[in-house]
This record gives C-alpha cells, sequence and structure tokens, in this order.
C-alpha cells in the first residue's frame, strides 16, 4: 500500500474565463455551475425511465477528477487518503461530504448534504457508482439504503436483489448478515 | 382726377402685392357684367399709357367685347396681377375662392426612414458591451479553512467534531486511527448496526477491537464486491 498525497488542495480547481463566460477545471474539463432544481428533474426523469448513464459518466469524470488529485492509483492508496480526495472532489462539485464505512467485508458510503434529485436517490447511486468504478478500474454499484444516507457497495451482478431488499426496508446490518464473500 | 387716379393705381399696387404675398389662394373676380361701363375701360386705357413706368409688363386692356356676350370665366392661370386689372375699375367685389387642394402649408419631401436596417449589414449598428470586469490576482478559490465543514468524522469507528481549526485539507483531517492505521473499523459508534441473523459475523466485524490487517482501498473494494447473497 503506498501513501500518495493525503492532502487535497482545493484551491485554483475553478479557473473562472468572464470574459468568455467559461468555466473550467483545473484539469481543463469546462463545467456547467447549474441550479439543482434544474438537474433534480432531470435525474428523476433519467431514474424514471431507467437509464442512469449520464450521471453515472458524471461520477466517472469525478473519479477521474480525484484520481488525479490522489497523484497515484487509488487501488493502492490509504483508504482514508482515497476518501479525502473523493469527498473534497465531490464537496467542490456541490455533491455534499462523502464518509466511508465498513461493515464487516461490506464498504458503505455515505453522503451526506447532497441535493435531493429523486425520491429513491438513483441518481446519487449512480454517480457514487461511476466515481468508484473510476477509482476501482472495474464495474462498481453503489445500492441506496432506504431511509439513510448510505450506499453499499457491491458488485453489479448482485445490485438488483440487494435494491430489492433495500426496497422491502430491510436495514443496512440485516442486509450485510445476508452477504457473504463467495468462495474463490 | 389724376389724383383719384393715383389713388387708384396706389390701391391697385397695394392689391397686386397682398396677392403675391398670398401664393395660395386666387383670387378670381366675379363675372363680368354683361355691360362693362365703358367709362371704365376708357380710364383704364388711360391709365396703361400714364403709369407704364409703374405696371408696365401686364397692364394690358382687355379687348373689348360685345355686350351681348357675357364673357366666360377666366381660367384660374391667370396671374394676379391680370385679376386685379381686370377687377379695376369696377364695384365687383374680389371673391377668394380656395384651390381645390387643401390650404395647407407646403409639406417638405418626405424623406426615406431608416428604420429598417439593410439587409447585410458589415456590424451591428448598436453594440453594448459589458463593463471589463476586473479579476482578482488569484481567482476565487476559498481557501481550505473557509471549506472546512462541521461535521462529525466518521472514519475508523471515532466520532469526532471537526471544526474548521483542527481541520486539514479541506475539512477531511488526517485521520489517526484507533486501530492499525488504514483499518477502517466501520461505522460510527452511534449507528450500530442491527442485529444480524443468527449465523451473521458482520457484527463481530465491525468492531473497533478487531485488529486487522491494514488493507489498501482496492482491498477493500474487492472485498465488498465479492460479497454475494447467502
Amino acid at each position: 500500500m503506498t501513501s500518495p498525497s493525503s492532502a487535497f488542495d482545493p484551491g485554483d480547481y475553478y479557473a473562472f474565463d468572464l470574459s468568455r463566460g467559461a468555466v473550467h477545471t483545473r484539469h481543463g474539463e469546462r463545467v456547467l455551475v447549474l441550479s439543482t432544481e434544474v438537474i433534480g428533474p432531470l435525474v428523476s426523469t433519467a431514474a424514471r425511465h431507467g437509464d442512469l448513464t449520464a450521471v453515472r459518466a458524471l461520477g466517472k469524470r469525478i473519479g477521474e477528477d480525484a484520481a488525479r488529485s490522489l497523484g497515484d492509483d487509488a487501488r493502492r492508496g490509504a483508504p482514508e487518503a482515497v476518501l479525502t480526495h473523493v469527498s473534497g472532489t465531490l464537496a467542490l462539485l456541490g455533491w455534499g461530504t462523502l464518509t466511508l464505512e465498513r461493515w464487516g467485508s461490506a464498504l458503505v458510503l455515505a453522503l451526506s448534504g447532497a441535493p435531493s434529485l429523486d425520491p429513491d436517490r438513483l441518481g446519487l447511486a449512480a454517480l457514487l457508482g461511476g466515481v468508484l468504478t473510476t477509482l476501482g478500474g472495474r464495474d462498481v454499484a453503489c445500492v441506496p439504503i432506504a431511509g439513510g444516507t448510505r450506499f453499499v457497495i457491491v458488485h453489479p451482478s448482485i445490485a438488483e436483489t440487494v435494491w430489492g431488499w433495500a426496497k422491502e426496508g430491510t436495514e443496512l446490518g440485516q442486509i450485510v448478515g445476508r452477504l457473504a464473500v463467495e468462495a474463490a | 382726377m389724376a389724383s383719384a387716379r393715383l389713388d387708384k393705381l396706389k390701391s391697385l399696387l397695394k392689391r397686386v402685392e397682398d396677392r403675391r404675398a398670398k401664393p395660395r389662394l386666387h383670387a378670381v373676380a366675379a363675372p363680368r357684367p354683361a355691360a362693362a361701363p365703358a367709362a371704365a375701360l376708357a380710364d383704364l386705357e388711360e391709365l396703361s399709357t400714364t403709369t407704364q413706368r409703374v405696371a408696365a409688363p401686364s397692364i394690358a386692356p382687355e379687348p373689348l367685347r360685345p355686350a351681348a356676350a357675357p364673357e366666360p370665366a377666366r381660367p384660374t392661370a391667370k396671374g394676379p396681377l391680370d385679376d386685379a386689372l381686370d377687377d379695376f375699375g369696377t364695384d365687383a367685389p374680389l371673391e377668394v375662392r380656395a384651390l381645390a387642394e387643401p390650404i395647407t402649408a407646403p409639406r417638405p419631401e418626405p424623406r426615406p426612414l431608416l428604420i429598417d436596417p439593410p439587409r447585410e449589414l458589415p456590424e451591428p449598428a448598436v453594440t453594448y458591451r459589458p463593463e471589463p470586469i476586473s479579476l482578482p490576482a488569484r481567482p476565487s478559490m476559498p481557501t481550505p479553512g473557509m471549506l472546512a465543514p462541521v461535521v462529525p468524522l466518521q472514519v475508523a469507528g471515532a466520532s469526532t467534531n471537526v471544526t474548521s481549526k483542527d481541520t486539514l485539507e479541506f475539512g477531511i483531517p488526517r485521520i489517526e486511527l484507533p486501530v492499525p492505521k488504514g483499518e477502517l473499523s466501520g461505522p460510527t459508534q452511534t449507528v450500530e448496526p442491527a442485529p444480524l441473523a443468527a449465523a451473521a459475523p458482520p457484527a463481530r466485524a465491525v468492531s473497533a477491537a478487531r485488529v486487522e490487517v491494514a488493507r489498501s482501498f482496492g482491498e477493500l473494494l474487492e472485498l465488498s464486491l465479492s460479497l454475494r447473497p447467502r
């Protein structure tokens, strides 16, 4: 496990080119500053249609930003260092603050202060799934747990199953209890 | 007699001048009576010979016409002086008749109004530009301290209220783990998982007292992704 930079520098993240009316990140990516009242209905509509590809793609871009900020392969980094950069990047973009919890073998993300986009928080789940997909180098699914701010990180193949449990009102501890490490 | 004629001549000239001063009005004499007084015509002849220096160009007496043949209405194209001379020596009042066209002040020639611009303009007629914006030397990102949220930290099994004072870099402090470094031992103490099913080990696994080998983020992620329903 390497020790990449644990300090997250938010300085100069945005470059406001007022003469051209453009905002870029420090990585050169042009971004828009939008109201959550605009994004919310769009994400909600996408969730109803079952296609959150765009939100997941946004999460991947955020993951790329966090990885650049981290300066090393996230998979080899310390969990707290990775979390620092991911949470900082998300916060800079207005997505709230992130914490990482470990429930047994399961990793759980808790995103507090995030804007409400759709009732089931599937938009946020897709966003976080995109972030972790980039950082982890493989497809990752985040399933929202009803009644809270948590998202359990699972393999995409079982995401529907876990989502079914969550919709039934199953609490996080019970959901984790229903899971076991797959035998090699 | 000569004085009376001179007075008449002066009056005539004054009327002529008055008519010239009103170009839009046309003085038309009333139809001449059938029996024009011959004396008046004689006076006119005499006047024309004695006062040529005053009104020489147009004081030409009209030829006498038979008394029985009434003179048709004079064409209005005659000059005002001719009309006045026609009235000279008669008692018929001048009739001021308006022209067919309304008497209005002369209108200037209409000029094209440049309201509709040409279809092709090399540049806009009026360009509004914003005032220049002076940017600060360093644009506008708040310092880490300004962004530091006051939220409980939920990493490594300890819940700590983090303020900007003790926050390092964007509100996420360097983490001093109470367990071996790198170990994320579970959620906060205030959010204990509910009792699990009988055979479920996670409740023990999330205990902060349990010491595990430090794992990288990738290892923890792989572990979570390897979970399957029992």
